[in-house]
């Protein structure tokens, strides 16, 4: 508990720093919230486009797929606010040599590596979602319990916890086969799968998503909450999914360190 | 042999760079492969995503757009891939921005070789190399989704296409070249890099097919110099081009090249001058 | 027990080999050739608590690995390390809590931040009292003075000043045992000359075990009593300061000022090696044991003002030493 204690403060802290820092390029925020307003406006008209041509697509009316949309921005956009500079940053860390520091304190250093820098810009972007999931749920005219926004808030941290230690197990490969920079785009091309109803997928490859590759357990589940339909059994599930997901990340980073080779400048 | 072809002449030393920057990029193996391989799961994603409208229960093509059937819409997206795969010229801006901006091109500058064609010649050894992962990565992935490939494209078709592909990766080339002199003039373009790419992807019919979108918008974009990035050269091979519109379709390719290459050869020379001006 | 106890402590790195040409890279994606490269080969040392003892080695002798083996950052490849009792590459927290790394090349402080929000992050890593905190960073600062320099970007301070902060990153803790490594490279003579002198009083001050790794002879001259000199991985030396002198140089320079001009080079070669021969002075080596006879004849020869007898410059001798270990090698 004491412990736990100092982990938050330390995350508390290094946000702190991330902040100061940030404030010297303020006009970042600007020019990011633009872009990120353009991306969606470019994904309404893709929605558009789709729902032009029929009511329903595997099951989800458009009020309902762009609850999707709204639920998988969010879990983007917190998922690179706390952990995608962290992890792409990663690579060079481990190449170059720049772990040593973190290697010799006190503290847990896959901690360390993963929550150094926030941005913040993201996390302003991510209000987008929840304004995006407030119209929906407006226009499909449903009421939603305290109980399933706590369940929906709990299976967002749990997808942005799956990317998370996707992305870092991808940024940790380095350790074993040098520069890994083409893999960051395997998990862009992987995160595609968050973006549609899992009910478009044919079996085979449903289940796969479901499993080893967990994107539908990412944002397809936390959507579902709103929606309606998500089963008790596959909210422990999901969460099982993401602690195990968790556990690989930690044991795979202790053996990277085995190897790490510190290059000098 | 190419060497022995080359050796003298003052090809010789972009030959060089070029082979450089393919031995660079073939150490990293396993990374390269990987990202051959796997730049095909969004085409997946996407073909399920249309397969699932086109056999919905309440289906029915809006009367708005162009007709487009299922198999128009997923060999669109696969030749998207090869025209892609001409036009797209990842980390090039950023490339040369950089150089601008931290004073890097001054190693360029007293070196008696032209960036511009530097930095072609580069970004020519990495669709080499893309190409080179490509014919292994291509075939299979077509093969798997030949039920979809329909039409059979006419000579003039495959002519205009090959064209089309031309006019693809100068407008990529000269596009981001551009971009990239911005930093002359703007301390920090990383964001608005963004912007464009983002916009590029767009505009370039990468993300919908442009005649999907409502006429008025489609009238516009379709003559943009970014719907030569991906859309022309789709729309062409699956035989939505007719004939009596090559020429001008192609016509119109071609004029944008030009105005950009003088566009490039402008803003380098007014570049470099406020460069050598400000000191790096 | 000594508080750094290395044995046989061996580092071996793999190293990919590739062919020039694309050929060489198109073979390299198929097939690929490794070389070792032993960086540290069975090295053994130990190291009393409060000692400051200096690493020595041109680059690439496999100080820095050995350094890096004893902080806990690589794993030998073979052989065994316990610092304060502890196996370094173990990682324990308790251990990590009583030692410091500096790193002349490499920085832990924030870079767009003012030094002082990376040392009070270290703080809260090491779970420094505040009080203590307080008390060791005016104490540092104070004795460093940077005081005034706490507020300022990291980016805009030099790198002396960096280095500074450094060091005061890493001592927050007060660590039982300082691992620094190259703390002044890079840094102009007047700033190297700070950095020395803190040292020195930071380990006089409290007894803290230093190990110390430089390539600049004046380094370990001004700082340590004991030396160990390593080359292409190898021990190669591990003894007092002063016996290097005795143990690698077999000669003494006698340096002559004449009252009168006339002697010439051949006049003296008889002697022994002319370093020097001007109009009035001259300097000659001389073999040690014969020191003594040859500054006799020469008194007897010719009227000398001026006679001085000193040891060959140390770092002269180390540089022999690199030279014919690289031979040996």
């Amino acid at each position: 508990m004491k412990d736990f204690l100092r982990y938050c403060r330390m995350t508390l802290l290094m946000m702190k720093n991330c902040l100061i820092r940030e404030m010297q390029f303020r006009s970042n925020f600007i020019i990011r919230l633009f872009t990120e307003v353009i991306w969606l406006g470019m994904q309404f008209i893709y929605v558009e486009v789709l729902y032009s041509l029929t009511q329903s697509i595997g099951g989800w009316n458009v009020w309902e797929m762009v609850i999707l949309l709204g639920t998988n921005h969010i879990i983007n956009q917190l998922f690179e606010a706390f952990f995608f500079d962290n992890c792409t940053k990663l690579v060079d860390q481990i190449r170059l040599g720049d772990l040593d520091f973190v290697l010799v304190k006190p503290i847990n250093s896959q901690f360390m590596v993963s929550l150094r820098y926030t941005d913040y810009a993201s996390i302003t972007n991510s209000m987008a979602g929840f304004a995006m999931i407030g119209f929906a749920l407006h226009k499909l005219g449903t009421a939603i319990t305290p109980v399933e926004v706590l369940l929906f808030l709990l299976l967002v941290l749990n997808g942005i916890f799956i990317l998370y230690s996707m992305m870092f197990c991808l940024s940790i490969l380095t350790f074993w086969i040098g520069r890994a920079s083409n893999l960051f785009e395997l998990y862009y091309q992987l995160t595609q799968f968050t973006r549609y109803p899992g009910e478009i997928y044919r079996f085979g490859l449903r289940m796969v998503l479901l499993t080893a590759i967990p994107m539908l357990v990412v944002s397809n589940f936390p959507a579902k909450v709103l929606v309606g339909g998500l089963l008790s059994g596959r909210l422990f599930y999901a969460c099982a999914i993401g602690v195990s997901f968790l556990l690989i990340t930690t044991w795979l980073w202790s053996m990277g360190l085995k190897r790490y080779r510190s290059a000098s400048s | 042999m190419i060497e022995a072809l080359l050796k003298g002449t003052s090809a010789w030393k972009y030959w060089v760079i070029l082979s450089t920057r393919t031995q660079e990029d073939m150490a990293y193996r396993a990374n390269y492969m990987v990202g051959a391989l796997f730049r095909f799961l969004p085409l997946l994603t996407t073909i399920y995503l249309w397969y699932a409208v086109f056999n919905s229960p309440g289906y029915a093509w809006s009367g708005r757009m162009g007709k487009m059937t299922l198999p128009d819409i997923v060999s669109y997206y696969a030749i998207m891939f090869v025209a892609r795969g001409f036009s797209s010229m990842p980390g090039m801006t950023r490339d040369i921005s950089l150089d601008i901006k931290d004073g890097l091109l001054n190693r360029y500058l007293i070196r008696p070789i032209s960036y511009f064609w530097y930095q072609t010649m580069y970004r020519l050894a990495h669709k080499l190399i893309f190409w080179l992962a490509a014919l292994i990565t291509f075939p299979p992935v077509f093969y798997l989704i030949r039920e979809y490939l329909k039409h059979s494209p006419t000579v003039l078709e495959w002519v205009g296409f090959f064209i089309s592909l031309i006019i693809a990766f100068w407008t990529g080339v000269l596009f981001s070249f551009l971009i990239g002199c911005l930093a002359f003039w703007f301390l920090e373009i990383s964001t608005f890099l963004f912007v464009i790419m983002t916009m590029e992807f767009f505009l370039s019919g990468h993300l919908i097919p442009l005649n999907l979108m409502p006429s008025a918008i489609v009238h516009y974009v379709q003559w943009l110099p970014f719907a030569y990035e991906g859309y022309w050269p789709c729309m062409i091979l699956i035989g939505k081009v007719q004939p009596d519109q090559m020429g001008t379709v192609l016509g119109i390719g071609f004029l944008w090249v030009g105005i950009f290459f003088v566009l490039v050869k402008l803003c380098w020379k007014w570049g470099t001058q406020r460069y050598s001006a400000v000191g790096g | 027990m000594s508080i750094i106890e290395v044995e046989n402590l061996t580092k071996v790195y793999r190293v990919n080999k590739k062919k020039p040409g694309i050929g060489g890279a198109i073979e390299a994606m198929f097939k690929r050739e490794y070389t070792e490269v032993r960086a540290v080969n069975d090295v053994s040392f130990k190291i009393e608590e409060g000692e400051l003892v200096g690493f020595l080695g041109p680059n690439g002798a496999g100080k820095t690995t050995t350094l890096k083996m004893l902080s806990g950052i690589l794993y030998p490849t073979s052989g065994t390390a316990k610092v304060l009792g502890f196996t370094p590459w173990e990682r324990k927290n308790e251990y990590r809590r009583q030692f410091a790394l500096v790193m002349g090349q490499k920085n832990q402080l924030w870079w767009d931040l003012p030094a002082q929000e990376s040392l009070y992050l270290n703080k809260e890593i090491y779970n420094v009292p505040d009080d203590e905190y307080k008390k060791v960073l005016d104490e540092m600062t104070e004795l460093l003075q940077v005081k005034k320099l706490l507020g300022v970007m990291v980016r805009e301070l030099s790198l002396g000043e960096r280095m500074k902060f450094e060091l005061i990153a890493s001592l927050l803790h007060t660590p039982r045992v300082l691992l620094l490594d190259e703390p002044t490279i890079g840094l102009d003579v007047v700033a190297q000359k700070n950095i020395r002198e803190f040292i020195k009083e930071y380990n006089h001050r409290t007894k803290t075990t230093i190990l110390l790794t430089s390539h600049y002879m004046g380094d370990i001259q001004a700082l340590c009593d004991r030396v160990i000199i390593i080359n292409h991985g190898k021990k190669f030396f591990d003894g007092g300061l002063n016996d290097i002198i005795g143990k690698f140089s077999a000669s003494k320079l006698i340096s002559l000022t004449f009252e009168n001009g006339g002697v010439s080079k051949e006049d003296l070669l008889q002697f022994g090696e002319v370093l020097e021969c001007e109009k009035l002075k001259a300097v000659l080596k001389v073999k040690r044991e014969e020191v003594t006879k040859v500054s006799n004849q020469i008194l007897e020869k010719w009227s000398v003002l001026d006679i001085n007898i000193e040891e060959v410059p140390i770092e002269e001798i180390i540089q022999k030493v690199f030279v014919s270990s690289e031979t040996q090698a």
